[in-house]
Order: C-alpha cells, then structure tokens, then sequence
C-alpha cells in the first residue's frame, strides 16, 4: 500500500469514529431523566430562560433533529451556549484550550526525552544497580495515580523544598503577556518578556511532572525491553566486531530501531495523558480545559460537557493518525499489512 | 474398553496436575510475583476482615472524635486521624473494600459481553458482523474511559453505584479488541476446521474451542485491569464524582486531605499510599501470570 493511500483510509476510518463519538456523546448529554436546562440552571431560574435556551438547543424537537442541529453546530465550532457561565461554549474552550495544550506539550517533552533517556541508561548499565532503580521507579510510575504524583510533588518540592510554586501559571506580581496563542511561555517569548517567560516555566514544571510520570515510566520499559530485544541481534554484533564504541552503538545504531515501539504507543501515553490532566489541573489549580470540564460535568453544564469530551476525542483521534503514519513512516512492515490494529 | 476410558480420564488428570506443578514452579520462581501474591492476600485479608481486625471500626462511617482530630502517626493510630478524630488506617481498610468491590463488579459485567462480542467478531472476521461490532468498539476506544465516565457520571446522581456503571459502559470494548486478535487468528486453525468439518455448531466452535484457547490472555488481562478500575474508580471519587462521605472510598479521603497539606500530610499522604500499594500489588502478580502463561498481548 502506497502511504498516501494508507492514509486516507486512516482519515476515513476516523471520519467514522467521530460521527459515531458525536453520536455516543449526544445520546449521553441529551438523554437525561428531566429537563437538561432545568436540571443545569436549577430550580430558581425564571421559566423564559430555561425557554430562551430550551428553544435554542431545539429540545422541543425530536431527538434526531437536535442531533443533527447539534452537530451542525460542532463542525462549525459553535457547541452552544454554556448553561452555567451563559457565554458560548467556544469562547470558553479558546481561553481554557491553550493551557492545557501548553501543560501536554511540556509534559509530552519531559516523557519522550527521559524516558527514552532512562530507558538508553537502564539498557547500558544493564544488571547493575542503575538498572534497578531505573526499572523500580518506572514500575511506580505504571501503578501510581497521576493525582497521587501531584500530591506528593505539591509536598516535596512545593512546601518542604519550596522550590517550586504549586498553583496557577503565574505568580501574582508578573503582568501575564498578552493573549496571542493563549499558551504563557509562547506569548512571553513572542513579545519578549522573559521575566513572564521563565516565570510561566517555574509553574509548569511541577505539573507538567507529575502528568509526564506515568507515560514517562512507560517509555522507559518499552525502550529498555525493545533496545534489549535488538541488542543480540547480528548487526549489532557485527558492529562490535569492527570495534565501534559501545556508546556509538547505543545511540546511533541501537536506539533508532528500538525506537519504532516507543513512537507507537506515544497514541496511548496521550490518552493517560489527558485523562490525568483532568486531576492534575485540579490539584495544581490549573485553568486548562480538563479543570473547566470537570466544573461543567459538577454543575451538570452540559453544552460545555459535551464540548469538552468531543474535543479531547478529536484531538485523541487526531494524534494516533500522526502516530499512525509516523510509525508507518518509519516502519514498512506495518504499511504492507491489513491489520485491524492500525484501525483504532 | 472401560479401563481404557478410565486410563485415559486418569492420563488427562495427572497430565493436567503436573501442567499446574510446572506453573507453580515457573510462577514462583519470579519473587516479585510472590510480593504481588502476598500484598494481593494481605488486601484481601483486611478488606473482607475489616470490622474485626480494624483497629476502630466505629470510624468507618460518620463517627466525630474532635478531641483526637488530627493526630500524627503513632503506636495508637498508625496512620494518624483526620480532621474529625477517625482512625485513618481502619479507614483505609474500609477503603479496600470499596476498591475492590469496584473493580470485581466492573470487571465482572463488563467482561463476559466484551469477551462474546470479541469472539462472534474474530471468529465472522472480514464479514458484516466484523465491521459493525469493531466499528462500535473503536467508538468507545476513541476517547479515554476516565473522560467517558466522567460524562456519564455527570448526567446521573454522583454514587458509588452509577459510578461502577459508568466505568463499566466504558470497559467491554478492551476485552473485545484483546478477544478479537487472539479470535481472528485462531479461526483459521486446524482445530477451528476440524470441528467445522465434524459438523459442530458455532456457538460450540466459539465458547468451546476459541475461548478456551484465548483464557491465558484474558485472565491476564483481568488481573492487570483490577489496578486500572481501581485508579480511576479512585480518580471518579477524587474529582467528586464517585462515592460521597462519609463512605470511607480511598479517593475521596485523598481529596479530603489535600485541603490539609502540608502540616498534616499524613490525611493524605496514607490513603494515597494505600491505592499506590493494592495496585502495585494488581500488577505484580499480572506481570507474573503474563510470564508464566508466555502471553505476548494484553
């Protein structure tokens, strides 16, 4: 199969996916016992604007006609009016969006470069005491919470190191930089406040740890069974043979191919990823939109609900076709067979 | 010729209590899936037990002692008190119950349909009924469960109960993918043919001859997943959306006492510890039974 025609097929599959998510999602947020305006604006709200927003959603219509007005409205980027904050819905997620994308990102750093890191070191210094602390910190990092992580980095490193602040993106006497991608340590940069820049840094660390940690041990272990796999192979060996150092052949010729697994699952370490983001934000009182979400399932906003849930699922599904093809890129096996597993 | 019957059915005994000897042998071999086999025990030892081998099982519910809220760890309390004067390690014990009865009734319902959809796919590979049943599943896998849950649990009163259900809607889709691989390839086997030729039906050919040959992995599976149903049953209650205090739920005492950091780091810090320790153990022994049967997915 030629890549371009792997993937469009992977762009079609994925077409369908949404739909059907789009389907899953309304169903939840629509089919609920009572009124859905009622229940999100409470008892004490006056009958015209649970009306007023009633008329608006189309609930006096039937269910496939609110679907598909609905939907009308998502792929236009309009998901309604929240029904807690009254604003729309996409206003909401373009001032939330970016700082959760900003969090992913660092965090997305952190995982990629140490665990491949820790997993190269745990390789290297194979059967040694540094191999086994490598492999018991990834093991904790696999069965740990990312909520229980946050926890005890807000105690280590933000009351007892105080090295570190533990809530929002910046400190109170910093002005913010102007909102260009929304995104703290980006606008800094653009408009060349630093002070803002490094700032912003200080307060994403501590959270972008603890959401890197369970990825980031996960890395570890597949690049260190995947290195270990390919290290007794004939090429390697025959490398040895003509006398090339063991650390050129650690990271020029052993890492590449091991690296093919490691780049597979990045499509599941970004789904922990954002699932942990929503307790990560809270413990770190970080105005992302996993936080958001979570005040709009509480206060049963479910415009804003749905929003959310429907954009993780698009930006999932958007990052295992990137994964996809990149794996397919790398790996000619996977472009030649018909395999289910590449339909996800 | 009834000897010989006998002769066999003894043969297949004693074949099969030698297979379990070599198992043992191989899975004890490994001493962390011994640690994961005792912390499992030990958990379930104080979950079921809890009212008799707490030290205060009076403080599992809403029990108020303000004259002893807050102490540290000691002799008298080993993992301190919370801000109202309750045992924290007798609650935590309670905890575990909770825990696990959540991950065994979310496993337990959402199994048997994930494994039968899987199955009926992989065994109609390539045909209509493949397509629509894989289709559906890749709906569900489209978005993290935790997210889906929580969506769920947001239109429904927050307990325990609508909990479990949301996580369970959520979790048959990984069993039928797992199913689905292992049914696929299999259904072109010898033994697959053989008892197609023999005239068995299909449903004999799918519950008896492809599911016993996919058990090893599912098992597995099953006990990998314990940890995971147990995380984000803790992460629901963490968030506010699982059970509701007094209910002593080991993410809802986290949440609880993170308002008391870090002067009182112990209302937190032990009930995190604790899911940190029953899922450890979860996953050493999945990680041990994935060993010891050679299972390459999961």
């Amino acid at each position: 199969m030629k890549i371009s025609t792997f993937i469009l097929r992977r762009l079609a599959l994925s077409i369908g996916v949404l739909l059907g998510l789009s389907i899953l999602i309304f169903v939840i947020s629509r089919v609920v016992p009572g009124d859905p305006v009622r229940l999100a604006l409470g008892a004490r709200a006056p009958q015209e604007v649970v009306d007023k927003i009633s008329a608006e959603m189309y609930l006096d219509r039937s269910y496939p006609v609110q679907y598909v007005m609905w939907l009308k409205g998502v792929v236009q980027g309009d998901f309604g009016t929240s029904l807690y904050t009254r604003r729309n819905v996409s206003h909401d997620v373009r001032v939330y969006l970016p700082a959760t994308l900003e969090l992913a990102f660092y965090s997305g750093l952190i995982m990629a470069f140490f665990g491949i890191f820790l997993g190269v070191l745990s390789v290297h210094k194979k059967n040694t005491w540094v191999d086994n602390l490598v492999r018991f910190i990834s093991y904790f990092g696999v069965v740990t919470p990312a909520f229980v992580f946050a926890i005890i980095f807000v105690l280590l490193f933000g009351f007892y190191m105080d090295a570190f602040p533990i809530s929002g993106r910046l400190s109170q006497h910093i002005s913010p930089p102007p909102f260009i991608t929304g995104m703290i340590t980006v606008d800094s940069l653009i408009t060349g406040n630093f002070r803002a820049f490094f700032n912003g840094l200080t307060h994403i660390f501590l959270p972008a740890l603890s959401l890197a940690m369970a990825g980031m041990s996960q890395q570890a272990r597949i690049a260190r069974s995947s290195m270990s796999d390919n290290l007794n192979k004939d090429y390697i060996l025959a490398h040895r043979a003509y006398g090339i150092s063991e650390r050129r052949i650690m990271f020029l010729y052993l890492l590449k191919p091991s690296l093919i697994p490691t780049v597979s699952i990045i499509g599941l370490d970004f789904a922990v990823m954002i699932s942990n983001a929503f307790l990560v934000e809270l413990v770190f009182n970080w105005p992302g939109i996993s936080r958001y979400g979570v005040n709009a399932i509480l206060r049963k906003d479910l415009n804003a609900m749905a929003a959310v849930v429907m954009i993780l699922g698009i930006t999932f599904v958007v990052v295992n076709i990137i994964v996809d093809v990149v794996v397919a890129y790398l790996d000619p096996r996977i472009r030649m067979r018909r395999d289910r597993s590449s339909a996800l | 010729m009834r000897s010989d019957t006998l002769d066999i059915q003894e043969g297949l005994w004693k074949k099969r209590r030698e297979n379990l000897k070599r198992a043992w042998y191989k899975f004890s071999g490994n001493y962390l899936s011994i640690i994961g086999l005792i912390i499992i025990l030990a958990v379930f030892f104080m979950a079921i037990f809890a009212p008799w081998v707490s030290p205060y099982p009076e403080h599992r519910g809403a029990f108020v002692d303000f004259g002893n809220a807050m102490r540290s760890p000691s002799s008298e309390h080993l993992l301190g008190t919370d801000a109202v004067g309750r045992d924290i390690l007798t609650r935590v014990m309670f905890g575990f119950r909770f825990s696990l009865m959540m991950a065994f009734v979310v496993i337990g319902l959402a199994a048997p349909p994930g494994i039968t959809a899987g199955l009926v796919a992989g065994y109609f590979r390539d045909t209509w009924v493949d397509t629509i049943i894989m289709r559906i599943t890749d709906v569900f896998l489209a978005v993290p469960p935790l997210i889906l849950a929580m969506a769920i649990t947001a239109v429904l009163p927050p307990n325990v109960f609508f909990a479990m259900l949301a996580v369970t809607l959520m979790w048959w889709p990984w069993y039928s993918r797992l199913v689905y691989g292992i049914a696929s390839s299999l259904q072109n086997e010898f033994f697959v043919q053989a008892a197609q030729v023999t005239g068995a039906s299909r449903p004999y050919i799918i519950f008896r001859e492809i599911l016993p040959n996919s058990i090893s992995s599912i098992f597995t599976k099953m006990t990998l997943d314990v940890g995971i149903v147990i995380i984000i049953a803790a992460s629901l209650s963490f968030v506010g959306l699982g059970a509701q205090p007094p209910t002593p739920d080991l993410g809802t005492m986290v949440s609880d006492g993170a308002k008391y950091m870090p002067d009182q780091w112990w209302v937190t810090v032990s009930p995190a510890l604790a899911i940190v320790f029953v899922v450890l153990g979860f996953n050493l022994l999945g990680d041990g039974l994935r060993d010891m049967l050679a299972v390459e997915e999961v």
